[in-house]
């Protein structure tokens, strides 16, 4: 009500329009010193310490577009929700924004869970101004679009995480709002839920809506969303198309975690430097130690470390192991695991015939297990094995190292070519249609 | 204290009448219902319920009339005849009715912004309509007090005072005067927690304070301005006027207070806007 700047009017095709907009947490010694600078900030009067957690963000919406926004914890993405929404105000800077504003910043925030969700669905029409009487015309939909029968009449406290996420988003789409700003909810559905809020998203931005969408999957932003921005610690580092803008976000995650990787690698050679054979001193790491990784990586094939692929790309993961006695029949193994544990694919050198009759001690050694990219899309992590066999039946195997999740990597998911099972397999296929005699006769 | 000042003025060149009531307009059904819930709340999952809300009154009027016409043998106006048993209870109790609409709020809202934080940080919500809501409730529990005083008023002194359909004008200042304290405490509690422990002192000296359980004409007179200036005094007696003695009560007095009520309720209106901004910060 207060302090409203006057500013020319959006034009009509804007629907949010940020500008050099910064958030600017105090943090205080005495609560005290809040309310002081509340009042008196303008006053030039200086309070407490600064913490920004947004900074010179502008960007604009255009009405009917959709609108993401990526960046790891942390980087401000719910704070400019919140922002945009109106829920927090920035303390530079301005927001403008154009027709009613849904916001669904946490699933289903504004219900009591005391109450049934019938009672919360009034409860949310009432708090955007509706009367009942035009809560009575959407609750049919709400209803139908949630999916939750006779739960309705229950207290929403005794609903399931997923029966929540459903009421909560169908109260939120249904009451037509202008703007719709989503923030990482989707996570909690299970699938056919998720397909169906995506499905309505798009609908509803084809009739009109704006929309903003965090999330950190970065399929359903290519999926709803044309264009994106990319937020790094509170920084707007990149605005493009919604493809430009995730790769590039990917991109950083990879760099990010094979940082970790390396930094993790070395803590890890630091440690067994000084121990000549290997205890259970780390956990994911056993063996003998007669031969040790030394070094894992997980390359495309531009020889660049990479996080992510997609189907069809290749995948090298190249091992350095270094030998710490004279060892004979070394066999040098991978396995790859999703994020449930099970080991979808690997093979050893002994599996494929290769073998190294024998390394001094010193030597090291180099390996590079190239494969196509035919798993389904997901979290998979490496393991990386070194042992000495001789025998088809493994009874003379001796494990020298075993090193679990020493490197990971993420499968996208490809909407031009999905895998829905756990790895695809090349396959040939033979097909007819017709006249099944016609087949016989031939 | 000079930037306090400064502070304050400012906001009053915005304060305006005519956007409150609008902005208050605009969320009616939602008040309502916060109202309904509020009202619910206190008795859901009770046994009996609204029914509460009866007993409550009936046994402290009960309680009254024990200990102070009974045990105490009190009277409300030196006199040597007989006095129905329950006056001095009736009486005390009129008196109480808009008191505790008063205290009702201005207790409850330091703390009722907390008691909803999502609606401060998670939704777009007009957290203005809080302490209207607080009001709200209040208001509903001073009818069913008034209720049962006219019936026990009726029964116990064979009274019924006509100039009660005047009562209405007089909760016009009360409703105000504390929906603008109400609005002030709300948002001074987010910041400042230690008014959550000193309203209900100030509450309790007030009581003490107001022709509450004497009247005003037994104060002694050196004692007798102190308690002019507080505004319950006012209200308190002309509730007794107009619910009992069948009176009808100072009109320029009440203008005075209701001018008074409506300024504080406009200027705790725009102190609640202003400030609300920094809540999300805080919580």
């Amino acid at each position: 009500m207060i302090n409203n700047n006057v500013q020319p009017p959006l034009e009509a095709d804007i629907a949010i329009r940020v500008d050099n907009v910064g958030k600017m947490y105090k943090l205080f010694d005495k609560p005290v010193d809040r309310l002081k600078h509340t009042l008196f900030w303008r006053f030039g009067k200086v309070y407490g310490e600064d913490f920004w957690a947004l900074r010179n963000i502008s960007f604009e919406v255009k009405k009917g577009e959709a609108l993401g926004i990526v960046g790891r914890n942390g980087s401000g993405k719910s704070t400019l929700l919140q922002i945009i929404t109106g829920v927090l105000p920035p303390t530079t800077g301005t927001v403008e924004t154009n027709g009613r504003i849904t916001a669904l910043l946490e699933l289903g925030s504004g219900f009591n869970p005391e109450y049934t969700g019938k009672e919360n669905v009034y409860m949310s029409g009432a708090i955007l101004g509706l009367s009942p009487e035009e809560v009575n015309e959407k609750y049919e939909d709400i209803l139908s679009f949630a999916d939750i029968g006779s739960f309705i009449e229950q207290p929403v406290k005794l609903y399931s995480s997923g029966m929540f996420a459903r009421l909560a988003f169908a109260v939120a789409v249904s009451f037509d709002p202008d703007i719709l700003i989503v923030d990482e909810i989707l996570a909690v559905g299970d699938y056919s839920f998720q397909q169906k809020c995506v499905a309505r998203m798009a609908q509803m931005r084809d009739n009109g809506l704006t929309l903003v969408y965090v999330s950190h999957s970065t399929d359903s932003i290519k999926d709803v969303c044309s264009r994106a921005i990319y937020l790094k610690k509170g920084e707007l580092v990149y605005q493009g198309t919604s493809e430009q803008t995730t790769d590039l976000y990917l991109k950083d995650l990879r760099e990010a975690s094979n940082e970790e990787i390396n930094q993790s690698n070395a803590k890890k050679q630091e440690s067994t430097a000084d121990t000549s054979s290997s205890t259970l001193k780390n956990s994911l790491r056993y063996g003998t130690g007669f031969a040790r990784v030394e070094k894992v990586e997980v390359r495309n094939d531009a020889g660049e470390i990479c996080g992510a692929f997609e189907f069809g790309e290749h995948i090298n993961i190249d091992v350095q192991f270094r030998a710490y006695r004279d060892i004979s029949n070394v066999s040098v193994g991978y396995g790859v695991r999703d994020n449930s544990g099970i080991t979808v694919i690997g093979t050893t050198l002994f599996d494929e015939n290769i073998i190294i009759p024998e390394m001094k001690e010193g030597e090291e050694g180099f390996v590079r297990f190239r494969l196509i990219n035919h798993l389904r899309h997901g979290n998979y992590g490496v393991n990386i094995g070194i042992n000495s066999v001789s025998k088809k039946d493994y009874s003379d195997n001796l494990v020298l190292d075993l090193v679990h999740a020493c490197a990971t990597f993420l499968v996208v998911h490809n909407p031009k070519r999905p895998v829905w099972y756990k790895c695809y397999v090349p396959i040939d296929i033979e097909y007819r249609i017709g006249n099944y005699a016609g087949v016989e006769k031939r | 204290m000079k930037l306090f000042l400064r502070a304050f003025f400012s906001l009053l060149r915005k304060a305006n009448p005519f956007a409150m009531v609008c902005g208050l307009w605009q969320h009616r059904f939602l008040l309502q219902q916060m109202i309904r819930r509020d009202i619910g709340q206190r008795y859901r999952g009770s046994y009996m319920g609204m029914l509460w809300s009866l007993i409550n009154p009936l046994i402290m009027l009960l309680i009254y009339t024990f200990v102070f016409s009974v045990v105490f043998n009190a009277r409300w106006r030196p006199t040597d005849e007989v006095v129905p048993l329950g006056e001095f209870a009736i009486t005390l109790f009129a008196g109480l009715i808009p008191f505790n609409l008063f205290s009702e709020v201005v207790n409850r809202s330091p703390g009722i912004i907390f008691s909803y934080p999502n609606y401060v940080k998670k939704v777009i919500f007009p957290l203005e309509i809080l302490p209207v809501m607080i009001t709200g409730t209040a208001l509903f529990t001073s009818f069913v007090s008034l209720v049962i005083l006219t019936l026990a008023s009726w029964v116990f002194m064979h009274v019924f005072s006509p100039t009660m359909i005047f009562l209405p004008l007089i909760y016009i200042p009360l409703v105000l005067l504390s929906l603008g304290l109400g609005w002030i405490l709300a948002s001074l509690g987010v910041y400042i927690r230690d008014i959550g422990q000193a309203i209900p002192l100030v509450v309790q000296v007030l009581l003490f304070v107001s022709p509450i359980f004497y009247s005003t004409s037994s104060v002694p007179e050196q004692y007798r301005a102190i308690i002019m200036i507080n505004p319950l005094t006012m209200i308190v007696n002309d509730f007794r006027q107009l619910l009992l003695w069948g009176q009808f009560f100072p009109v320029k007095e009440w203008l005075v207070w209701t001018i008074i009520s409506g300024f504080i309720a406009v200027v705790g209106y725009v102190w609640f806007m202003a400030t609300k901004k920094g809540f999300a910060d805080v919580m």
